[in-house]
C-alpha cells in the first residue's frame, strides 16, 4: 500500500468532544488565552474508529481478521479484561491459542485491525511493541470557541422516598459545560513502511476510512455533542518518503477568526461556514507526479469553495 | 521531567541531610514516629532484651490516655517515641514483612498481637520474615536467626499473653540486642544527649541504662532504604547520573516503598527491561539517594492543599454568576501544593538548611517582610523565609492519592525568581490594604474585605476562568504580560446576567473586581514589567467625571470605545435619574433593553441616547447643563467608533456599567447652570 495523509474535518454542536479531566471538564486548551481554539486528541479520534469496528465488524468480522484489542470488556464476574486477557481472548475466538503462547504478535497481527493501524504495545510478557502506520495529529477548533456552562435538573429523586415521607423528594442538579459549535480539523499519515512491519492492508485503509466517517456519526452523547464529520481527505503519494505535510494549514474557513470577532459573534451552524480547499488542491495539482491519487467525502451540507468535484466521492 | 524532579528534590535533601539537625528531629523527619496513624502503636511497647544467654521482657506505654470531646485518645510521648523508629507501611497487606527493617523494631497489629501465643506459628509468620529482613541481621547465619527467633517467641509466649485483651491492639516489638551496635548500654545517665536516646533501664542488669544511637540509626534507615531501592535495580561500579561520578553501587530511584517515583504503574520503564532493571532509566548513588530521601520526606512534611474555598474560586465557572453560586467548596477535587527552593548555584547549605528548617516548623506568619505568603501568591497555607534573587522557587501542584502513587501532576511552576514574587505580593498586599477600599468607596458601598482578590490564583482565575488558571498563573509569576480581553469577555457576560436580573448591588460586586484586577495589572506592569501607561484604572476616570459634570467632555477625551462606553454610562445615568423623577419608571429598562435580550452598544446608541432630547422634551425635563453638549460630542464619538462598537463590546459594556454605576451628580456645577435641575437628580 501507499504512503498517504489524511485531513478530517468534523464539526461538533452542543457538547464538548473532548473534555479536560483535570479542569472541571472544560474544553481542552492547548493554545494560550488570547488565541482561544480548543482540541481534540488522537486518542477521541481513535475511540470513534474502534468502536466503529466493533460494531460493524462483529466479533472480527467474517474474515476474523478485524477484532479490536483496546477495548472495554468485562468478563464473567463482571471485572474488567486486562490486557493479556484481552489477547488471549481474541488468540481463543481465532482458535490461535497455541500459536499465541510462543507468538502473541503475529496472533494479534494477523486478527486485529486496530493492531495493523494504530500499533500496539504489548506489557505482557512475552513483550513486544509495534509502531502503528497510521498516526494521528491533534485536532485544533478552526476557530476560537468559548464554552457555555448550562444547568438542568433530573425529575428523577436519587433514592425512593420511604413511608414517612423522608429520603429525596425531589430530583437534582445537572451542571456541564458545553460548546454550541465548533469545527476541528486532524491531519493523520500512513506510513507505507511502518505498514508493511504491522501487516496493515489496502483493506485496512479503506475500513479506517469509513470508520473515521462513519465512526464519528455512530458515537453520539449529550455530553460530547452531535458530531458530523464534514471533509475527508485522502491523498496518495506514489513515493513511500514524500508527503505534503501540514495539510490543516492548506485550508481555511472562511469567514475567518478575525471576521467573527469583528462580527461580535461565533459561528453556530454548519450554514455560516465555508470550507477553502483551493490552496490544498493547488499543491496537489503542482505535486501531481509524486500523488497516486486523492480523495475527498464531503457532507451534502458543506459548503466549499474550490473545484473538488474530480475528487469527490460517494459516502458510505 | 522526573529526572529534573528527582534532582531538586536531592538538591533540597541535601542541606537537611547535611545540616546541623539534631539526630532526633532526623529521625522524626525520616520515620512515621509522629505520624497520627501510628499514635496507638505506642500504647504496647514490647521491649525485649538480650544479652549474652540472657533475655527478659518489659512492656512499655509511651504516651497518657486524655479525654478530649468526652472521647478517650492517646497522647504520645513526643520525647520518647523517636527512641523506636518505626515505619508505616504505604499499601500492600501490613500483616507480612515490608521492606527493609533498619534495626530490629517492629510494629505488631491486633493479629499479630493476638498470636504472641502460639510461638511456633508467631515465629513462622512475624518474627522470621522481619529478621531476615532486617539490616543488622543481614550478616547473620540463618541458623543464628533462627535461634535468635525461638528465644524472642518463647518470651513473648510467656509473658507477653498476660498484656492482651479482646480489644484490638496495636504494638511495637523491638528487640534490643547487646550484639547490635545501635545499642548502647550505660552506666550512668546520659540525660538530654545529642545522640543517644534513652530507651529504658535494663532489667537484666538493674541500675543500667539501654540507649539508641541516633547517628546509627540514621545511618542505617539510609542503608535500609538504599537496599530497598536496589530491589527494582542495582549495578556496581556504574556511573551515578546525579552526581555523574562513578559509584561503587548505585541503584535505582523508583521503589514501592516511596510515595514519590512509586512505579505502581510501569510507564517510566521501557518494555524491555526486566523487573529489576530500573537502573536503565535512573541511576542514583547511595549519597544522593540518601538525600533524596530526606528531600521526599521534608516535601511530605511541608505539602499543603488548596483550600477548598480558594479551590472554588479557581474552578468555579467564571462566566455565569449564577452558576458559580451554585458550585459547592467541596465539589472540586483537592489539590496539594508543594513549595521547592533551590538555590541557582550549589553551596551556602546552611543558609539553605535553616530557611528549611524555619518551613518545616509550619509558620503561618510571616516573620519579616522578605518572607513570601505562599497564601497569598499560591493558595498554599506555607510561608518561605526570606530568600534572595540567587535562590529560584518552583511550586508544583498535584492532585489525587500520592500512598497508592496515583498522582496527577496539575502544574509545575518552576524557576519564580523571589523579588518578583515578593512584589506582586506587595502589590496585593496595597490593593487589600488600602485600595479595594477607594474602589468600594467609589461606588458607594461598604468597606469590605473582597476574597476574589485576596490570593493571586483566584484573582487571575476569576478574571480569565478555570481553563488559564495555571497558564496565567506561571505567566505572573514569570514576568510575562497578562491580557485583558477575557477579563472584559467575562466582566461583560456577568454584568448582562445581572443587569437582566435587575441585580445592582451584584453589578456593583462586579466591577469592584473588575477594577481592582485593574489595579493590580497597573501595578503590574508598572513595577514588574517597567511598563507606563498601560489599562485605566478606576482613579484615571476621577478627571474624566469631573471634565463631564463640567460639561467639558470633548470629542479628543473619547478616544476609545472604553472612554465612549464610559461617557454613555454617565449620559444614560443622568438623564435616567431625571427621567424617573418625572415618570417614575427605569429609562434603560424600559426604553434601551429590549424584553429578555442582552444590552448592546447599539441599544445604548440607538434606543438610548439618540432618543433622550426627544423624550427630555416630551417630557419637559429638567436636565443638568452639562448633558446636553456631552451628549453631543458623545453621539459624534459613537459615529466615529461605530466600526468598533461590536469587536470591541465587551470593553464598552464594562466601561458603560462603570459610568453608569458610578455616576453622581455633581450639584456645585448644576448651581452655576441657567437650566440647572440639581434636584431632579435624584433617584
Amino acid at each position: 500500500m501507499n504512503s498517504s495523509e489524511i485531513l478530517f474535518i468534523k464539526a461538533v454542536k452542543d457538547g464538548i468532544p473532548n473534555r479536560d479531566p483535570l479542569n472541571d471538564s472544560d474544553a481542552r486548551r492547548l493554545f494560550p488565552e488570547e488565541d482561544g481554539r480548543i482540541s481534540l486528541s488522537d486518542v477521541s479520534i481513535k475511540r470513534d474508529v474502534r468502536d466503529f469496528v466493533i460494531a460493524y465488524e462483529n466479533n472480527g468480522g467474517a474474515t476474523q481478521k478485524n477484532h479490536i484489542f483496546v477495548q472495554e470488556k468485562i468478563n464473567d464476574k463482571g471485572k474488567l479484561l486486562g490486557r493479556g486477557s484481552l489477547a488471549e481472548l481474541i488468540a481463543r475466538s481465532v482458535g490461535a491459542e497455541k500459536q499465541a503462547k510462543d507468538d502473541m504478535k503475529s496472533v494479534l497481527k494477523d486478527h486485529c485491525f486496530d493492531v495493523r493501524t494504530f500499533g500496539i504495545v504489548y506489557s505482557v510478557k512475552p513483550k513486544f511493541h509495534l509502531t502503528g502506520p497510521v498516526q494521528f495529529g491533534w485536532a485544533h477548533s478552526l476557530h476560537p470557541v468559548d464554552t457555555q456552562y448550562v444547568q438542568g435538573t433530573v425529575v428523577m429523586p436519587s433514592t425512593d422516598s420511604n413511608d414517612e415521607g423522608e429520603g429525596k423528594t425531589q430530583g437534582t442538579i445537572w451542571t456541564s459545560y458545553t460548546l454550541p459549535f465548533a469545527v476541528f480539523a486532524m491531519p493523520a499519515v500512513i506510513n507505507a513502511k511502518a505498514a508493511e512491519h504491522s501487516g496493515m492492508t489496502t483493506a485496512d485503509q479503506e475500513l479506517l476510512l469509513r470508520a473515521l466517517w462513519q465512526g464519528t456519526q455512530h458515537r453520539q452523547a449529550r455530553g460530547r455533542g452531535q458530531q458530523q464529520p464534514l471533509i475527508l481527505v485522502h491523498i496518495e503519494y506514489n513515493d513511500p518518503f514524500y508527503r505534503i505535510g501540514y495539510p490543516e494549514d492548506l485550508i481555511a474557513m472562511a469567514p475567518d477568526a478575525a471576521a467573527w470577532k469583528a462580527a461580535g459573534k461565533q459561528p453556530s451552524s454548519l450554514q455560516d461556514v465555508v470550507f477553502d480547499l483551493t490552496r490544498l488542491l493547488a499543491v496537489v495539482a503542482e505535486k501531481r507526479e509524486k500523488i497516486a491519487r486523492c480523495r475527498i467525502w464531503l457532507h451534502p451540507g458543506v459548503k466549499i469553495s474550490g473545484t473538488v468535484e474530480p475528487f469527490v466521492q460517494p459516502l458510505w | 521531567m522526573i529526572q529534573l524532579l528527582a534532582e531538586s528534590i536531592i538538591r533540597i535533601g541535601r542541606p537537611i541531610k547535611d545540616g546541623g539537625m539534631p539526630c532526633r528531629e532526623k529521625i522524626r523527619l525520616l520515620t512515621d514516629v509522629s505520624s497520627e496513624n501510628c499514635k496507638n502503636f505506642f500504647r504496647h511497647v514490647f521491649l525485649i532484651e538480650l544479652a549474652g544467654g540472657d533475655s527478659c521482657l518489659q512492656q512499655l506505654e509511651l504516651g497518657d490516655m486524655a479525654l478530649e470531646n468526652n472521647k478517650e485518645t492517646f497522647t504520645v510521648d513526643s520525647q520518647r517515641n523517636v527512641t523506636f523508629p518505626i515505619f508505616y507501611p504505604n499499601g500492600g497487606n501490613p500483616l507480612h514483612a515490608q521492606g527493609i527493617y533498619p534495626l530490629p523494631c517492629y510494629l505488631l497489629y491486633d493479629p499479630h498481637l493476638k498470636a504472641l501465643g502460639e510461638k511456633e506459628q508467631f515465629k513462622k509468620e512475624f518474627l522470621s520474615p522481619r529478621l531476615n529482613n532486617t539490616l543488622q541481621y543481614r550478616d547473620m547465619t540463618l541458623s543464628e536467626k533462627e535461634l535468635l527467633a525461638d528465644q524472642v517467641a518463647v518470651l513473648l509466649a510467656a509473658q507477653a499473653t498476660e498484656f492482651i485483651s479482646e480489644d484490638k491492639q496495636l504494638g511495637i516489638l523491638m528487640i534490643y540486642d547487646a550484639r547490635l551496635n545501635v545499642f548502647q548500654e550505660k552506666q550512668d545517665w546520659m540525660g538530654e544527649d545529642e545522640t543517644l536516646m534513652w530507651i529504658n533501664e535494663s532489667r537484666l542488669q538493674p541500675g543500667r541504662q539501654l540507649y539508641l544511637d541516633g547517628e546509627e540509626v540514621l545511618q542505617c534507615i539510609n542503608q535500609a532504604k538504599f537496599y530497598e531501592a536496589a530491589e527494582l535495580g542495582s549495578e556496581k561500579n556504574a556511573v551515578s547520573t546525579f552526581s555523574n561520578q562513578p559509584a561503587a553501587e548505585v541503584v535505582s530511584i523508583y521503589n514501592k516503598a516511596w510515595l514519590w517515583l512509586s512505579p505502581t504503574w510501569d510507564m517510566p520503564r521501557s518494555i524491555y527491561w526486566q523487573d529489576d532493571e530500573w537502573t536503565k532509566g535512573i541511576k542514583v548513588d547511595a549519597e544522593s539517594y540518601a538525600a533524596y530521601f530526606y528531600g521526599v520526606q521534608f516535601l511530605k512534611e511541608i505539602q499543603v492543599p488548596v483550600a477548598s474555598a480558594v479551590l472554588k474560586e479557581m474552578f468555579a465557572p467564571v462566566t455565569s454568576v449564577e452558576a458559580k453560586k451554585n458550585m459547592k467548596a467541596t465539589s472540586f477535587e483537592s489539590i496539594y501544593g508543594i513549595p521547592l527552593v533551590l538555590p541557582l548555584t550549589d553551596g551556602g547549605s546552611q543558609q539553605l538548611f535553616a530557611n528549611y528548617r524555619r518551613m518545616l516548623k509550619k509558620d503561618s506568619e510571616k516573620q519579616s517582610n522578605s518572607d513570601l505568603h505562599l497564601k497569598v501568591l499560591a493558595g498554599i497555607d506555607r510561608v518561605v523565609p526570606e530568600i534572595g534573587d540567587e535562590h529560584r522557587l518552583t511550586i508544583l501542584y498535584y492532585s489525587g492519592d500520592l500512598s497508592r502513587g496515583n498522582m496527577h501532576i496539575r502544574a509545575v511552576i518552576e524557576d519564580i525568581v523571589p523579588s518578583v514574587a515578593g512584589k506582586i505580593e506587595q502589590i496585593l498586599h496595597d490593593l487589600k490594604v488600602s485600595e479595594t477600599g477607594k474602589i468600594q468607596l467609589a461606588f458607594g458601598v461598604a468597606e469590605q474585605a473582597v476574597y476574589k482578590t485576596q490570593t493571586l490564583p483566584a484573582l487571575l482565575a476569576n478574571a480569565f476562568g478555570p481553563g488559564y488558571v495555571w497558564e496565567t498563573l506561571q505567566a505572573a509569576l514569570h514576568k510575562e504580560p497578562l491580557r485583558l480581553e477575557r477579563l472584559r469577555l467575562t466582566t461583560a457576560r456577568r454584568l448582562n446576567e445581572l443587569a437582566n436580573k435587575e441585580d445592582t448591588w451584584q453589578m456593583v460586586q462586579e466591577l469592584i473586581f473588575y477594577y481592582s484586577f485593574l489595579y493590580f495589572l497597573h501595578q503590574y506592569e508598572q513595577k514588574i514589567l517597567q511598563k507606563q501607561g498601560g489599562v485605566m484604572i478606576l482613579s484615571d476616570w476621577d478627571e474624566f467625571k469631573a471634565l463631564y459634570s463640567q460639561g467639558r467632555l470633548d470629542l479628543c477625551h473619547l478616544a476609545s470605545v472604553e472612554q465612549l462606553g464610559f461617557t454613555a454610562g454617565l449620559l444614560l445615568r443622568q438623564f435616567h435619574n431625571s427621567y424617573y423623577q418625572k415618570t417614575g419608571k427605569d429609562f434603560v429598562k424600559q426604553r434601551v433593553m429590549k424584553f429578555g435580550s442582552k444590552l448592546t452598544p447599539a441599544m445604548i446608541w440607538k434606543n438610548g441616547l439618540l432618543r433622550c432630547e426627544e423624550l427630555a422634551q416630551q417630557w419637559n425635563m429638567k436636565l443638568g447643563a452639562n448633558f446636553r453638549p456631552v451628549l453631543a460630542q458623545a453621539l459624534l464619538g459613537f459615529l466615529a467608533k461605530q466600526d468598533q462598537l461590536v469587536p470591541e463590546k465587551d470593553s464598552f459594556m464594562t466601561a458603560f456599567w462603570s459610568g453608569y454605576l458610578l455616576y453622581k451628580a455633581d450639584k456645585k456645577n448644576d448651581k452655576t447652570e441657567e437650566d440647572g435641575g440639581n434636584d431632579n437628580e435624584q433617584q
